[in-house]
């Protein structure tokens, strides 16, 4: 059975007294009877359908309707089969059309739906789009660019140490004898400090400092450690990482307005853990290129792994945030790092004789002229 | 004795961020022009889930009159920038910058007037509609005047200037025959201002959320409504524990969700100022009778939002 009246309340457009009523739409017009306390009908007041014109929009069933010119009257009804009604009698009547922005926004399993979707792909957003779109962006870094700020992290770095120039001549004579080719110019420094550590910036910079080199006992170790670092510039490790971290505040800024505050702050250590994943890719990466180069190069790739033994462990020290190619980590990182090059040196039967020039130049380095 | 309260926010964060989709989502189809009619659906949202006495307010603003009063926005802004340019090309510097300091001036209380008149003209409840009777020339004059003495005196008359102009706005708002009125004195707000700005500081930002209660109380407790020859006082429950709950809470709920929790957010902040508002019961809100005349012109909404200006109300 279909219902034919609705109970509701009616104002009458010049007072706010609310009325209960009951409302019977008809074909021509509603009729609406004011009620008493007792719910005995009062008044009956007669609206022309052509007059009656809604202004709420529908999050809900309830239904608003107004009549007439200014001051309107008001009836108000909540009830789900007074909005079937409606349509059914009033097809075309706009007062009986249901706005739809109002009815899509009011489906909750839609909007939850799009709210979890959403927030997937912002995460996936923050997490891979944006970092990988960064990446890219950094491979199209014109080269004067990339020097540029390969330029400015070097000196904020090298504030820390004094340069040898002797040391830096030889090593650089040292590497320009490695026969292997780059895509970049190299310039080696080599720094005066105990810290047993190096580190590669972009554009070709590469700073060694002198503690690592005391550490060494053969010409490959220099090898191994001299082509790990070009790795890194070959590879732009530096300027990626930039790029992604740069990426992430921008991302972050976008969304919360600032890089102030307290958001901030917690999406940027998000970005600190990541990077810092990241950053052991990058040296397993570096590594591998490294281990190629040497053979390439026609050295043992052994030197890695002796490079690695002769460092005294205790004295590492992260120097800076600048440093993005730091050649350590810490102690179960290099065991993990000798482990897969050990696995990958084991499957190189070639036989490496040396280079007598990197011998040669080895020893002056070392200090050791005959 | 606890106090009955006539206001209440029933909408849902759901409803809000659904609606903000598709109002986003027809908005970027449409290049922006969607956005009066956009604008129209969230105030409709906003005015029909805010209830008094178990009834809630109607928006009646069309998309039409809002994107019409945008162009007249536009055009007034236009014309002030035309003008500069003008006079800085027949080499009149002086008078080019006057203009275009003096254009933009005016703005803002164009802006407030337009707005005040339209969007209450909009506004009604059981029928009854708000209406603003203020004089623009007698607005402009109270901010020129407000706005060089806060210039003068460095800042400090800012409290009176807000103050003054809060209560000639208030004074001349009509809710059928319900006049409201605001007495809050702008050496009160200057005394919480002074010590909320150096308590806050002294605190690393700790008695912010006082700061922010006290600011709520001022505002709204000093609200008057006179009906039938009464006054009646608003009454508030804000205090710097609920501003902390709602401030925290809202900023975990943005951070979690990637900002997608804004809707969430919103509709906590709306029935935070529902709740902790209290129309004394004495107002006889059954009685209200109807005064003002409909109203259509919609430049100063437009406006509004070109300057992303915005006052508590």
């Amino acid at each position: 059975m279909l219902k034919t009246e609705f109970s509701g309340k009616y104002f009458n457009g010049t007072s706010s007294r609310p009325y209960p009523c009951r409302v019977r739409p008809g074909e021509r017009s509603f009729d609406v009877y004011l009620l008493d306390e007792q719910g005995g009908e009062t008044q009956v007041i007669r609206w022309d359908v052509s007059q009656i014109t809604k202004d709420d929009i529908d999050f809900s069933h309830k239904v608003r309707l107004k009549y007439g010119s200014f001051p309107h009257q008001l009836i108000e009804v909540e009830d789900e089969e007074f909005v079937v009604a409606l349509r059914r009698l009033y097809p075309d009547r706009a007062f009986a059309k249901r706005d739809m922005v109002a009815v899509i926004s009011g489906r909750r399993k839609w909007v939850i739906g799009a709210f979890v979707a959403l927030l997937a792909f912002g995460v996936f957003a923050f997490l891979v789009i944006v970092p990988n779109v960064a990446e890219y962006a950094a491979t199209k870094v014109p080269l004067s660019v990339e020097r540029a700020i390969g330029e400015s992290a070097y000196g904020q770095l090298t504030a820390l140490g004094r340069e040898d120039s002797v040391q830096s001549r030889l090593v650089q004579e040292f590497f320009e004898a490695i026969p292997v080719s780059h895509n970049y110019d190299y310039t080696i420094t080599v720094l005066d400090s105990g810290i047993q550590n190096a580190f590669a910036v972009p554009g070709g910079r590469i700073a060694v400092y002198s503690g690592i080199l005391d550490g060494m006992e053969t010409p490959d170790e220099l090898v191994a450690l001299l082509l790990h670092e070009s790795a890194h510039v070959e590879l732009q490790h530096s300027l990626k990482s930039l790029f992604r971290t740069l990426s992430g505040y921008f991302f972050i800024s976008l969304l919360f307005g600032d890089t102030g505050g307290i958001t901030a702050a917690v999406f940027q250590n998000i970005y600190v853990f990541k990077d810092l994943q990241y950053s052991r890719e990058m040296e397993r990466e570096a590594d591998m290129m490294g281990l190629q180069s040497m053979q390439q190069a026609g050295v043992d790739p052994n030197g890695m792994i002796e490079l690695f033994r002769s460092i005294d462990h205790d004295s590492l020290s992260p120097i800076n945030k600048y440093e993005l190619s730091e050649f350590m980590n810490t102690h179960p990182l290099t065991r993990h790092r000798i482990r897969y090059i050990e696995e990958y040196i084991a499957e190189d039967t070639a036989h490496y004789a040396g280079i007598p020039a990197l011998d040669e130049l080895f020893a002056r380095i070392r200090g050791e002229e005959e | 004795m606890e106090r009955k309260n006539l206001l209440g926010f029933k909408g849902t964060g759901s409803t809000l961020f659904g609606l903000t989709i598709v109002n986003t989502i027809l908005t970027v189809i449409t290049l922006g022009l969607y956005y009066p009619w956009a604008k129209v659906k969230y105030l409709k949202y906003y005015y029909q889930n805010f209830y008094m006495s178990g009834d809630h307010f109607s928006f009646h603003g069309t998309g039409k009159e809002i994107f019409k009063g945008f162009i007249r926005a536009l055009i007034f802004i236009v014309a002030i920038v035309a003008a500069y340019a003008i006079f800085l090309y027949l080499q009149i510097p002086l008078l080019a910058i006057v203009i275009y300091l003096i254009g933009f001036l005016l703005l803002i209380p164009i802006a407030v007037h337009g707005t005040m008149r339209y969007r209450l003209a909009k506004t009604s409840w059981r029928s009854i509609h708000f209406g603003y009777r203020g004089d623009l020339t007698e607005l402009i004059k109270l901010y020129f005047k407000g706005f060089g003495l806060t210039l003068i005196t460095l800042g400090i008359y800012g409290s009176w200037f807000e103050a003054n102009f809060r209560s000639y706005l208030f004074k001349h708002i009509r809710f059928g025959d319900v006049t409201l009125g605001f007495t809050g004195k702008g050496e009160e707000l200057f005394l919480i201002n002074l010590k909320g700005t150096i308590l806050t500081f002294v605190t690393l930002g700790i008695y912010w959320f006082w700061y922010m209660a006290e600011l709520y109380r001022f505002y709204y407790e000093y609200t008057v409504a006179e009906h039938n020859g009464q006054t009646y006082q608003l009454e508030s429950t804000f205090s710097a524990g609920k501003v902390f709950k709602l401030e925290v809470v809202n900023g975990l709920i943005i951070l979690f969700t990637l900002g997608l929790g804004f809707a969430w957010a919103q509709v906590r902040r709306m029935k935070f100022m529902a709740d902790n508002l209290i129309i004394p019961e004495e107002l006889d809100t059954d009685s209200i009778v109807q005064t003002e005349s409909d109203y259509k012109d919609a430049t100063g909404e437009g406006m509004f939002d070109f300057l992303d200006f915005n006052f508590i109300f």
